[in-house]
């Protein structure tokens, strides 16, 4: 972390990796002109790498990501009066980041519509419902680990491809542990609209994970 | 597919314990996503002039940015600083380059009036050189805000405010996002101590009394 200290006033800055004085930042927001383009600058520095890896994990296209990068940092400034300084600059900017990405990735082309044929089997569900209480089935060895491994990727990959703003969306609430009101404040719908869509979610999961749960569980496929 | 299925399916995905059904089938997707590899972003610098350039050619594409008419607003104020009436300026025929051989192509008379006028334009550029330091050197200053460059601007930000406060000015110095620089409530009317203060180092007194100043090395932002 770099400390910055000046003179009797002892008016600091601290500067570490993802983080940035949330009050340098509203200072420089009222004051405008040019704070504004030094303010950027720095936001640059400290956040764009952070935010990069995170916009490239979902999109896959380094000039998509950057692009995406640099539109979050210019509505952090556009609305940079609505941040209210009770919390850090990051999450404020990974949210506004995470609905750029939505935003792009519901763009027509880039979305497929879903499946109807390939959905987990009556067999699976049964067998997903025995286990429901009982121990998780685990891998015995490491062959098989692989095997689901490879499988999980595959479908992934698949899923990813045909329906990313879902794929986005499962990936944080898995990774961030996001409750229904957090998806709701990131999808910017209602509650109700939210509970639809993770419906969907969890829909386009099982076409699409139907190979992988049926290995998973411990079914077979012609089951 | 019920709705509290899928709420179930949704806090065993988020790693919040659940037993059903539904959420055995959350538990082992969150455990295989988290295992599984993910592509890794290209390496980027912590530091690129290019790409910091792009966003602040965006932003200001945005709007976010001044635009010259705020260099125009901070030259008539410095103009009014030197008492110098901005309206006789606004039309000033002399906007154009001044060339000699056209001055004197014209009758005596008019040939005489533009050297009047020559000399006077002359003269107003005298009265208008700033009057700071020869290492002080004024730069814009979009919205209200003077900037100074200066070979060593702490050194003389430090001497501002020690003068101002000899002046009986509250002056306070700030560091900020990489810009040293000063805020002062000006007493009004301004004392004559305080105006020396500001004239001395070439400031306009700013005409809401509230001085702000930013310094920088020759070459920063």
């Amino acid at each position: 972390m770099t400390e910055l200290r000046y003179g009797d006033n002892n008016i600091h800055m601290s500067i570490d990796e993802g983080s940035l004085d949330q009050h340098a930042f509203m200072r420089a927001c009222r004051e405008g002109g040019r704070a504004i383009e030094q303010a950027l600058r720095l936001l640059d520095r400290a956040f764009f790498a952070v935010l990069y890896r995170e916009s490239f994990r979902i999109v896959r296209d380094a000039e998509g990501a950057r692009d995406i990068v640099q539109e979050t940092f210019i509505k952090v400034w556009q609305r940079c009066a609505t941040f209210k300084g009770d919390s850090e600059l990051l999450p404020w900017m990974r949210a506004i980041l995470r609905r750029g990405v939505l935003d792009r990735l519901r763009r027509p082309d880039h979305e497929t519509p879903l499946e109807t044929g390939g959905a987990m089997s009556a067999a699976t569900e049964r067998r997903i419902a025995e286990l429901s209480e009982a121990q998780v089935p685990t891998p015995v060895d490491g062959v098989r680990a692989q095997e689901l491994a490879d499988c999980f990727q595959r479908c992934w990959e698949r899923f990813e491809r045909d329906h990313p703003s879902h794929a986005a969306v499962i990936a944080w609430i898995v990774e961030d542990e996001l409750s229904n009101e957090q998806i709701s404040e990131l999808l910017d719908r209602t509650p109700g609209a939210t509970r639809e869509f993770i419906s969907q979610c969890r829909k386009r999961a099982r076409v699409y994970f139907a190979e992988w749960y049926t290995l998973a569980f411990g079914v077979a496929a012609s089951a | 597919m019920s709705e509290k299925d899928d709420l179930e399916w949704l806090d065993a995905l988020a790693g919040r314990k659940q037993n059903s059904p539904a959420a055995a089938e959350g538990r082992e997707f969150r455990a295989a996503f988290l295992e599984r590899t993910q592509p890794s972003a290209p390496e980027v610098p912590e530091q690129d002039a290019v790409r910091e350039m792009d966003l602040i050619v965006r932003a200001a594409r945005e709007g976010l940015l001044p635009d010259t008419s705020q260099l125009k607003e901070t030259l008539v104020i410095r103009l009014e600083g030197h008492a110098v009436d901005v309206g006789d300026l606004q039309d000033n025929p002399f906007a154009q380059r001044f060339s000699w051989r056209c001055a004197f192509r014209g009758s005596g008379a008019r040939a005489m009036g533009a050297a009047v006028l020559a000399c006077a334009v002359l003269a107003l550029g005298w009265h208008m050189r700033p009057t700071a330091a020869p290492e002080e050197v004024f730069r814009a200053s979009p919205a209200g805000v003077v900037r100074i460059q200066a070979a060593d601007p702490r050194a003389l930000k430090k001497q501002i405010i020690e003068e101002l406060q000899a002046a009986g000015v509250h002056a306070q110095g700030y560091q900020q996002l990489g810009a040293d620089g000063i805020d002062a409530d000006l007493p009004q009317p301004l004392s004559q101590e305080v105006h020396s203060v500001l004239q001395r180092h070439g400031i306009p007194v700013p005409r809401d009394g509230v001085l702000r100043v930013e310094f920088a090395a020759p070459g920063g932002h």
